[in-house]
């Protein structure tokens, strides 16, 4: 499929970001992956507001830009902005973000040439990030294991190929996924599952991982982004958020039932990791991790930000 | 890419489903719900990687009240591969990797 971003005409791209950077620069649209317009109850969204639109065929169709590319793009300033009740204001919320994350709400927009085909945008990014991870000096390199590392590495390789013009069997693919698999299931590293889910997902020609990029790439960056909060976390809280994730890793991979029941407790054989979850503990650590959440705030912002630029350089070469 | 998802209903399950050659993935959803509409990109995926050995479709479960109870459908999304029409495997993975080694287990 092809794109033609604004149908080609900078009157047609002018004539449609203009009410959407009114709109964002009041602070009157909440960024969200969704496409949010005229929800009951709900903001809308800088791409709803944009395309006026909750549909993603209706969304390309009106703007010439791939749904997955608008939604990757909100998802970003979305990560690095924080909504809070302000019930006083017009809106009925606030938004909070360093100005560069805001910029990036319309930024994007105005870095598109009016005619580009941005089809290949979310691929090359796509990319970008597992070569991103891949590197050694990664935040999270260190919970990266070898069997993983190469699966990724091989994942980048097809990708390479691919994006040169040759063609991988479905039987080349076959083997990387069941590496991937078998990395992911024998890797034990609290930090890593979010990242071994990713990598794992992603082993598949990486033209076709475009629509299922948004989603996955998610809880990746949540997993980042709260891994930066741990440089002002004393060495108890460090190993208090390590059981933490253990524990979402434990509910979310335990075996459930036709009606999402898990028939045992999945934290019995982890005590430190139900301790960590429980009411009691949140409570009690809550005002502290506000206060590492805000003083972290920088270091995610930087990390959101090498992303935006990262996805502005694409957008401008294409 | 949503096209090559038919949309079941109890009027087309007999032709769709229970008359299909192929075995039949179907997708349990509704349009409320969150989880499912993050899982349709993977269904979509899957689709035309399977499309000779497989047929996909996606299942209303508010609109489809009589084929939520033959199913036993108690929450959503739930994906079920079929055989004429009866269920033969309940699948619980999420990523389409792990779902293609599933399904890989049960297709020629």
């Amino acid at each position: 499929m092809t794109f033609q971003a604004f149908s080609g005409s900078q009157t047609v791209k002018n004539r449609m970001i203009a009410p959407v950077r009114a709109q964002w620069t009041a602070r009157a649209l909440a960024p969200d992956t969704d496409l949010n317009w005229n929800r009951d109850g709900q903001p809308d969204s800088i791409n709803g507001a944009l395309a006026q639109t909750q549909d993603r065929t209706v969304f390309e169709q009106r703007t010439g830009i791939p749904a997955d590319l608008a939604q990757l793009c909100e998802h970003l300033v979305a990560a690095g902005v924080r909504k809070s009740d302000a019930p006083d204001t017009a809106a009925g919320f606030a938004l909070e973000g360093a100005d560069a994350v805001l910029a990036f709400g319309i930024g994007w927009l105005d870095a598109i040439r009016p005619g580009a085909d941005l089809g290949m945008i979310v691929p090359q990014f796509a990319r970008h990030c597992l070569n991103r991870l891949l590197e050694p000096n990664f935040a999270l390199a260190g919970h990266i294991s070898p069997d993983l590392r190469g699966a990724g590495l091989q994942i980048l390789a097809f990708w390479d190929r691919e994006l040169a013009g040759h063609t991988m069997t479905r039987g080349d693919w076959r083997d990387v996924q069941r590496q991937a698999m078998a990395a992911t299931a024998k890797d034990t590293d609290p930090w890593s599952y979010r990242i071994a889910t990713f990598i794992e997902a992603l082993a598949w020609p990486v033209r076709s991982v475009s629509r299922e990029f948004v989603g996955l790439f998610e809880p990746f960056l949540f997993n980042w982004l709260i891994y930066c909060e741990t440089a002002f976390m004393t060495d108890e809280e460090r190993t208090d958020r390590e059981h933490l994730l253990l524990a979402w890793k434990a509910m979310a991979t335990a075996p459930r039932d036709e009606g999402v029941n898990i028939d045992f407790d999945p934290l019995e054989s982890l005590p430190q990791s139900a301790r960590v979850i429980s009411v009691d503990h949140v409570m009690r650590t809550m005002d502290r991790m506000i206060a590492i959440r805000e003083a972290a705030r920088p270091r995610k912002d930087e990390v959101i930000l090498d992303l935006m630029n990262g996805l502005l350089t694409l957008i401008r070469a294409a | 890419m949503s096209e090559i998802i038919t949309i079941v209903d109890e009027a087309n399950f007999d032709e769709e489903v229970r008359a299909s050659t192929r075995p039949v993935l179907i997708d349990f959803w509704a349009p409320w719900c969150a989880p499912c509409r993050a899982l349709l990109p993977t269904i979509e995926a899957l689709a035309p990687i399977y499309s000779d050995d497989l047929k996909i479709v996606k299942i209303d479960i508010d609109e489809n009240p009589g084929l939520k109870a033959k199913f036993n459908i108690q929450s959503i999304p739930q994906l079920y591969l079929t055989k004429a029409g009866e269920p033969i495997a309940r699948l619980t993975s999420r990523t389409r990797t792990q779902l293609a080694a599933e399904l890989d287990d049960f297709l020629p």
